[in-house]
């Protein structure tokens, strides 16, 4: 691991701006999120019946309560196109769906500029997270009901529940974990 | 080259290409962190590895030259570098002052874009330096970033392919690249944009031999064009080889001596860098004494402790292959490694080390011939069973920290094991002790520095109590002090049955260990002393090893004595 | 373990087609067609589909995967929405007068002790042509779908986000991804080897839900820190060659040729032509304007 100097944040006062770091986390994130699904998928997780753990889940929130709802957005989406070039087939409304997840999850550098070295800055980041997948998973789910036609009690049952219910955990339980380790290497850094 | 600024460097040549004078940095946001935050660290005996600031350098390179910049790790040779080709101040934020000029012309002011048509930079990793998917991809990222148009684009790209032959690989991925091959698509990507000047941050890391010639051979080349180069380097011995015109030498931020290489052998100290062993040799009165300060064998277990007669490990005609129709990569290795033994597993990259160890680790079955530890068969073990016995820390740290703590860090493996609590407490304070990590007990592993976290790792798999321990790369990383003092801790390991490095460094092997096992293609081509494996510089050549200084003098000692 | 994705290089009319037109077509006919439940409109679009699939001369063994997951998906899809929601149809279909077929038995939720009973549920002429419907969309889409992946160089993927008018930048980001993404599997192996050397057992982790999912941090943090510390570097080299400088231009272009200009014309057309049919369908009750509407039962079908 290289010891990195203080780098120059120019977009941390606008969290919608685009720069070189912005397009390196960007592209590092979808890697990663494609990457451990990539992987997990080989793996067979243990898991409920037949709902396989994603654990991947955590990436895109990861990416997008530290360096903002673009990054974010495109770690959602982008790794979820990858991983459908992966696997064979693309659903275009759920990689829009990951986009969100990223996307709302990223609107808690509104309240944290990215940080989070106190327990209410990462309950910020966990709020955030639940919403961008309950918003993104329901935007799949439910637009499933105009592009397969179902109907809402199915797309509920069979898609938004099982999607979203092992995410939220999932998520909420290994987002701090990462948190708390992103704040230790960056306080190495001299960024903290 | 239509969209391109004027090129600077069409000057006078009889001004320096590099000038530097009075330079002073200093990060600002480290500065601010310090003053804001009284950092908690001040407890801990260890100073954090920060970034360096630097304080009045100066120095002056003519054209077409070969400088090195030299200087344990922390020194503050990469925020030079940083200063030279303009990531300080364009990127990185802080106090500047001082004067650079290259080629008669001062930087203040110019932008990364100006400057990238003068200075290019290789970083250290290529991993990170490469950001093409494909070679032409990558050769072409920097044009393609000044809107050089296409038709151009690909000409230059045919011309810097051909230059330094690569065009057989044009459209290969970069990632199934070796480490050799990767630098030289690196440095292609940089010669496309023709600077006449060029950075190398440490090059030597993470290279065999014939890759650390193939890079010889690239800056001998640049220097016949009439570029100028300078390589940031902390093994020295390695880069003296290129008979640098200068050298200039940094610590604490300063600099301590420039000058012409024959002087700075008379300087400099060989404990705080590593000198050819011609200078090391000045430090001892005698040689024999220098050979013992020098060679002193890691020693596991003394002989009257040895109890079992039974091989710590043994390979019976181990054949390996990643599936059924994939190529033989191992091809019937036997090898005992006993009690009380010390080894260096050395090779080439790609010689079947690495998958050699995991198959005594059970990452890896062999698919045919057995592994056994301390005379039991490992088929019948699962690799957690395994993990008890035996120990394997990977060459990066980074790959397996991750707890909140140090002491969580060093738990986790006796608790996959179900060790007691008791146990658990007992075998984590010995191997903190070990390693000396105590004091950083309730950090984060990540807040350490790349040493320390070396060392939490290797603890965090003796917390284990495996008897065997297998050490991939272990002084990959580290400049020569830490590797020493590292080397160090290794020695006074307790309750070791055996120990293994895997690498391709000869003087570790030389100068730490009893016995060396030597890996070609798949087979053992080598088995003895160091000396006696080492002595043949045919099986060198065939083993893309380079003959170290420590190993010519050696020999050469031993030819005086027979 | 390599990462293989599963483009297949091949000389076909789908693979000379510009990865745009690929996706073009994908998004309006995704589209149009969650416009209706018109048997006979979604049956034209099942035939064009399967036509499109046939030109990309993929084989059943290279696809297969993918398939069986689409094939179950789709399964699960239709079926758990019958029951679930009682065998209703789903948008604007004359219900007034369903065929009844015969009644399956079924169970459903009641008030009293032990809250279930069992029932009748009718399957109805409407319901059977939905189902076949509701099947034939879902392949529809997967025919246009899976011959993203299998057909298009991941090479052309930034270019062809640049071209449908995504910022540099961004486009530039995909292809760096993918830069990424074998080094970051390469990562994701080499820390489950060095944690499954510490007696750590992906497949036997232990505790509650929570305490399993506790439980995989040590294969993800490792990786996603690591990363993220090394991103300075690759910053960096991104700057010192000129990254974000200004206008980029690109080594990789796509050949746009007319046939996908014409094709990109004719889906653009087509979504517009059933968006408006589907507006007008609004207004009118009866007749050709009505028919995204109807159901469109066929004749065999008809009672």
């Amino acid at each position: 691991m290289a010891v990195s100097e203080g780098r120059e944040e120019r977009a941390s006062v606008n969290i919608w701006g685009i720069g070189v770091r912005q397009v390196v986390f960007m592209a590092l994130g979808a890697a990663l999120y494609a990457g451990l699904s990539y992987v997990t998928n080989s793996l067979q997780l243990p898991g409920a019946s037949n709902v396989s753990l994603r654990p991947g889940i955590v990436i895109p929130l990861f990416f997008g309560v530290v360096f903002g709802p673009i990054v974010g957005a495109f770690t959602g989406g982008i790794g979820n196109l990858i991983n459908d070039m992966l696997t064979g087939t693309v659903y275009w409304n759920w990689d829009v769906g990951n986009a969100i997840i990223g996307l709302v999850a990223g609107l808690a550098m509104y309240n944290t500029l990215g940080r989070y070295n106190s327990t209410v800055k990462i309950i910020v980041a966990e709020f955030y997270s639940v919403i961008g997948i309950l918003v993104g998973l329901g935007f799949a789910a439910y637009s499933d009901i105009w592009v397969s036609k179902l109907t809402f009690s199915a797309a509920t049952t069979t898609e938004f529940i099982p999607a979203s219910l092992p995410d939220i955990v999932l998520g909420l339980i290994l987002l701090p974990i990462l948190l708390g380790a992103y704040n230790a290497a960056i306080a190495r850094t001299g960024r903290g | 080259m239509t969209e391109q600024p004027d090129k600077p460097s069409e000057v006078m040549p009889d001004l320096p290409a590099v000038y530097v004078d009075k330079l002073s940095f200093c990060y600002r946001s480290l500065d601010d962190e310090m003053r804001t935050k009284p950092v908690s660290n001040a407890a801990t005996a260890e100073p954090l590895s920060q970034p360096r600031a630097i304080e009045d350098i100066s120095f002056s390179l003519p054209r077409g030259k070969l400088m090195l910049i030299a200087g344990p790790s922390g020194c503050g040779k990469s925020t030079l570098l940083k200063c030279l080709n303009g990531l300080i101040p364009n990127s990185y934020k802080g106090t500047l002052s001082g004067e650079i000029q290259l080629n008669g012309r001062s930087i203040k002011g110019l932008s990364l874009r100006d400057l990238a048509l003068t200075v290019g930079t290789m970083l250290q990793d290529p991993d990170k330096q490469i950001i093409g998917s494909t070679v032409e991809q990558e050769v072409a990222f920097g044009m393609e970033n000044l809107g050089v148009p296409r038709k151009e684009m690909r000409q230059r790209i045919t011309d810097v392919l051909q230059q330094l032959h690569l065009t057989h690989y044009q459209n290969q991925a970069t990632f199934a690249l070796s480490g050799g091959q990767r630098q030289q698509v690196a440095a292609a990507g940089l010669l496309v944009m023709d600077p006449s000047i060029f950075l190398f941050d440490e090059p030597f890391a993470n290279l065999d031999s014939r890759a650390v010639d193939e890079l010889e051979a690239l800056i001998t080349r640049l220097l016949a064009k009439g570029s100028t180069v300078l390589i940031v380097e902390h093994r020295v011995e390695e880069a003296l080889r290129l008979k640098p015109d200068k050298v200039l030498l940094m610590h604490d931020g300063r600099q301590v001596f420039f000058g012409d290489t024959e002087q700075f052998m008379e300087i400099a100290d060989p404990t705080q860098v590593k000198l050819p062993i011609g200078a090391t040799l000045r430090a001892f009165s005698d040689s024999r004494r220098a050979r013992e300060a020098l060679l002193q064998p890691i020693m596991t277990r003394r002989k009257e402790e040895i109890a079992s007669r039974a091989p710590a490990l043994a390979f019976e005609d181990v054949h390996f292959r990643y599936g059924s129709n994939a190529e033989e990569v191992v091809h019937g290795i036997t090898c005992q490694v006993w009690q009380g033994e010390t080894i260096a597993l050395l090779g080439p990259n790609g010689s079947g080390k690495s998958t050699l160890v995991k198959q005594a680790l059970g990452l890896l079955r062999p698919t045919s011939g057995s592994v056994r530890i301390f005379g039991e068969e490992t088929r019948s073990l699962s690799v957690a069973q395994l993990a008890s016995r035996i120990g394997y820390v990977f060459q990066s740290p980074g790959a397996m920290l991750f707890a909140p703590t140090v002491r969580k860090e060093l738990s986790f493996g006796p608790e996959n094991l179900r060790f007691a609590p008791d146990t658990i407490k007992a075998s984590v304070d010995q191997a903190e002790n070990a390693l000396n990590i105590a004091q950083f007990d309730k950090r984060s592993p990540f807040s350490l520095s790349f040493g320390q976290q070396k060392r939490v790792a290797i603890a965090s798999v003796l917390s284990m109590q495996g008897k065997i321990l297998l050490l991939d790369e272990p002084t990959a990383g580290q400049d020569y002090r830490s590797y020493i003092s590292f080397m160090e801790y290794l020695r006074s390991l307790p309750e070791l049955d055996a120990l293994l490095f895997i690498t391709h460094d000869l003087d570790l092997a030389l100068r730490f260990t009893q016995r060396v096992l030597l890996l070609k293609e798949g087979r053992l081509v080598g088995d003895g002393p160091p000396l006696q494996v080492l002595s043949d510089p045919n099986v060198l050549e065939e083993c893309n090893l380079r003959p170290t200084s420590l190993l010519r003098y050696l020999l050469a000692e031993k030819n005086a004595v027979a | 373990m390599l990462i293989n994705f599963v483009y297949i290089k091949r000389d076909s009319p789908i693979h000379r087609l510009d990865p745009r037109v690929k996706f073009t077509l994908l998004f309006a006919y995704s589209l149009s067609a969650t416009q209706t439940s018109n048997f006979w409109f979604i049956l034209a679009g099942f035939t064009g589909a399967i036509y499109y699939y046939r030109l990309t001369r993929l084989k059943w063994s290279e696809t297969k995967r993918a398939w069986y997951f689409i094939i179950f998906i789709t399964f699960i899809l239709v079926f758990m929405n019958f029951f679930i929601s009682g065998g209703a149809i789903v948008q604007g279909v004359d219900l007034s007068q369903p065929h009844r077929l015969f009644d399956l038995p079924f169970i459903h939720f009641t008030r009293a002790f032990p809250f279930l009973a069992p029932t009748k549920f009718p399957f109805t002429v409407e319901s059977a042509t939905f189902i076949l419907t509701q099947t034939m969309r879902n392949f529809s889409i997967a025919f246009l779908a899976v011959p993203i992946p299998f057909t298009t160089n991941p090479d052309k993927f930034g270019i062809a986000f640049k071209g449908m008018g995504i910022s540099d930048k961004i486009s530039y980001a995909i292809d760096l991804s993918l830069r990424f993404l074998p080094t970051t599997v390469r990562d994701f192996v080499t820390t489950l080897d060095a944690q499954r050397a510490r007696g750590f057992e992906i497949d036997k982790l232990r505790g509650g839900i929570f305490g399993k999912v506790a439980r995989l941090a040590p294969m993800i943090v490792p990786v996603v820190i690591g990363s993220v510390v090394g991103a300075e570097d690759i910053i960096s080299a991104m700057e010192l060659r000129c990254f974000g400088v200004g206008k980029r231009t690109w080594l990789v272009e796509l050949h746009t040729r007319r046939v996908d200009r014409v094709i990109i014309t004719l889906a653009i057309t087509g979504f517009a032509i059933v968006t408006l049919l589907n507006v007008l369908g609004y207004f009118y009750t009866t007749g050709p304007l009505h028919i995204l509407h109807t159901q469109g039962i066929p004749a065999f079908l008809a009672p």
